[in-house]
């Protein structure tokens, strides 16, 4: 990306070291605007949507004080931290626990289409010959967007619906 | 639960809840991961079939300890590792009786069948462009040392050094002509050598 592209592009925080995983979940999805609308870069930002959720979700395990290695010994699993496996449910499972009348299939439901975004993500980045268009950027981010908003939208840990 | 028995039981729940979807379902053994597609992007997107993956995830697969398996819309990319798949023969044979919006669904569904081997071929073809850009590098490579060897041999014979050979592509990797340099080495004149090694070194 050349300098004077990369002026376009909003950056909200002075200090990028200290970002939260929330701020540069903020910043994947602005990139990824920037790029449809531009039609620029979009294979190389095709990933973005995945991780824009990703960190969002990683954001609100660890600011929730989810313990993700208690969860990982609970259903046998020798997966990593936060692996694209079991993120989903660890997500769903963690959400039902600690919000009423919010059962864990619909919270897998809302994150269906994160499978998508792993894949468009996986191929966009490491499969030759495999490519984001821009109007398919566009879809990426309308699908990271929505279940960014039912996160931004849920209701505090411990309240009712 | 094996694996196979799971994809199994996803396959009836498709065929129950949505007979008429294709499914193409195909694992990954490098990152050990399944994924589950279907040719219907506004299905994928639909409420009905959010609830339906989710059912499976949390009621089938989460409690069987099948964490990687990924239910996607095949229309954005190629699978890398196909392991089974509806071949192509299946898609086009036609069935008597098929509305004009089946038949319709099925050129659809071939069209972005074709796309993805088209992906598929072009990956290759750029595969295939490496493989030949590296094989003749290490032609390239070989010949030169060759052409050291060769000079270091008979330089230290007084014999007939094959200088002006090495540069200038005649200087051959093949068993054939190592194997005569060294026949020679050890048995022939330094007269032979001048007398022969240019012509065997230059042929071809």
């Amino acid at each position: 990306m050349r300098s004077d592209d990369a002026t376009h592009l909003q950056y909200a925080y002075k200090n990028e070291r200290q970002m939260t995983l929330q701020q540069k979940s903020e910043e994947s999805i602005q990139l990824v605007s920037y790029c449809f609308n531009n039609q620029k870069y979009c294979t190389a930002a095709g990933g973005r949507p995945y991780y824009a959720v990703f960190q969002r979700i990683k954001h609100l395990l660890e600011t929730e004080n989810f313990d993700y290695s208690t969860f990982l010994d609970s259903i046998n699993s020798k997966d990593k931290l936060y692996s694209h496996g079991t993120i989903s449910m660890a997500f769903s499972r963690h959400i039902s626990a600690t919000r009423k009348d919010i059962s864990e299939a619909s919270v897998a439901a809302v994150l269906l289409p994160l499978h998508q975004l792993y894949k468009v993500r996986r191929d966009a980045d490491y499969v030759s010959g495999s490519g984001v268009t821009a109007p398919e950027l566009k879809r990426h981010f309308e699908s990271a967007n929505a279940i960014l908003k039912y996160i931004d939208q849920l209701p505090a840990k411990g309240a009712r619906t | 639960m094996i694996r196979e028995q799971a994809i199994a039981e996803v396959r009836k729940a498709f065929q129950r809840e949505f007979p008429k979807v294709r499914v193409n379902i195909s694992f990954d053994k490098d990152f050990e991961e399944t994924f589950i597609a279907i040719d219907d992007e506004r299905l994928y997107n639909s409420e009905d079939f959010k609830k339906f993956a989710a059912q499976l995830e949390t009621d089938l697969l989460w409690p069987h300890g099948f964490f990687n398996i990924f239910f996607v819309t095949s229309i954005d990319s190629p699978s890398s590792s196909v392991e089974e798949s509806e071949s192509l023969d299946q898609v086009t044979s036609t069935q008597q009786g098929d509305s004009v919006e089946q038949a319709s669904q099925r050129i659809t569904s071939l069209e972005r069948q074709l796309s993805a081997l088209y992906k598929e071929v072009v990956a290759l073809r750029s595969r295939t462009v490496f493989l030949e850009n590296r094989l003749a590098q290490i032609q390239t490579q070989q010949s030169t040392q060759l052409g050291n060897w060769l000079i270091d041999l008979y330089a230290g014979s007084g014999g007939f050094t094959p200088s002006a050979y090495v540069g200038s592509g005649y200087v051959h990797t093949e068993p054939r002509y190592l194997q005569f340099a060294i026949e020679q080495q050890e048995s022939g004149s330094s007269e032979e050598k001048n007398e022969i090694l240019p012509q065997a070194v230059g042929q071809g």
